[in-house]
């Protein structure tokens, strides 16, 4: 089963963000416009899992 | 062989008929990044795409990492809309839960979700399981 780490609130609020997690995904650590600024933000952080929160309002369809 | 299974990760999107926002699961791996003799200190989240032929990741991962991006060879990418992408190949190592892949990425400035395909990623493995109705993926190195 998957684990659910953040509430669909909490993650509207990050949505269209560049995101670093802690490594048990329940507390944000960083944020960021983008992914550059994001890993120059936490470059001497450790074990962090960074994803993008794709917009709500749009199907991800790559 | 060694099987490591991935549970998709929740992520938002807005139901058409309610217009509400709700939880969508979606295949996504963490993946620490090698290139260039460096390796990224950071997971990031990575979409299972089988509608991918190539790994295809934002330029500013491999910057992080030294790469001169537009040195690599330049290639095009057409998405299913028709929208044409520029990236550019290196030679990377991806590190999947202890599983070392070396293989190539394509770097694209225009590309945000970091995508891994099924050439250079899926064809890597020995066994791909996707299970739909429970949510995971099981990856057989």
């Amino acid at each position: 089963m998957y684990n659910r780490f953040m509430s669909v609130k909490q993650l509207l609020k990050l949505q269209n963000k560049w995101v670093a997690f802690s490594k048990d995904r329940t507390e944000v650590v960083d944020k960021a416009s983008s992914l550059g600024k994001l890993l120059k933000k936490i470059k001497h952080q450790e074990d962090l899992v960074v994803s993008f929160i794709h917009p709500a309002d749009r199907y991800l369809s790559p | 062989m060694r099987d490591v299974t991935f549970y998709y990760i929740p992520d938002i999107y807005t139901d058409i008929s309610t217009g509400k926002t709700v939880e969508i699961l979606r295949p996504k791996i963490p993946v620490r990044l090698s290139a260039n003799f460096n390796t990224s200190k950071v997971l990031i989240d990575c979409l299972f795409d089988t509608g991918s032929d190539r790994n295809l990741f934002p330029a500013d991962w491999g910057r992080s990492l030294g790469l001169k991006i537009e040195k690599g060879k330049k290639v095009k990418i057409g998405g299913i809309g028709g929208k044409e992408l520029i990236a550019y190949t290196h030679k990377v190592t991806l590190h999947i839960q202890g599983a070392k892949i070396v293989t190539e990425a394509d770097f694209s400035n225009e590309q945000n979700t970091p995508l891994l395909g099924r050439i250079g990623f899926m064809d890597k493995v020995e066994e791909i399981i996707i299970n739909e109705k429970k949510r995971y993926i099981k990856i057989s190195f």
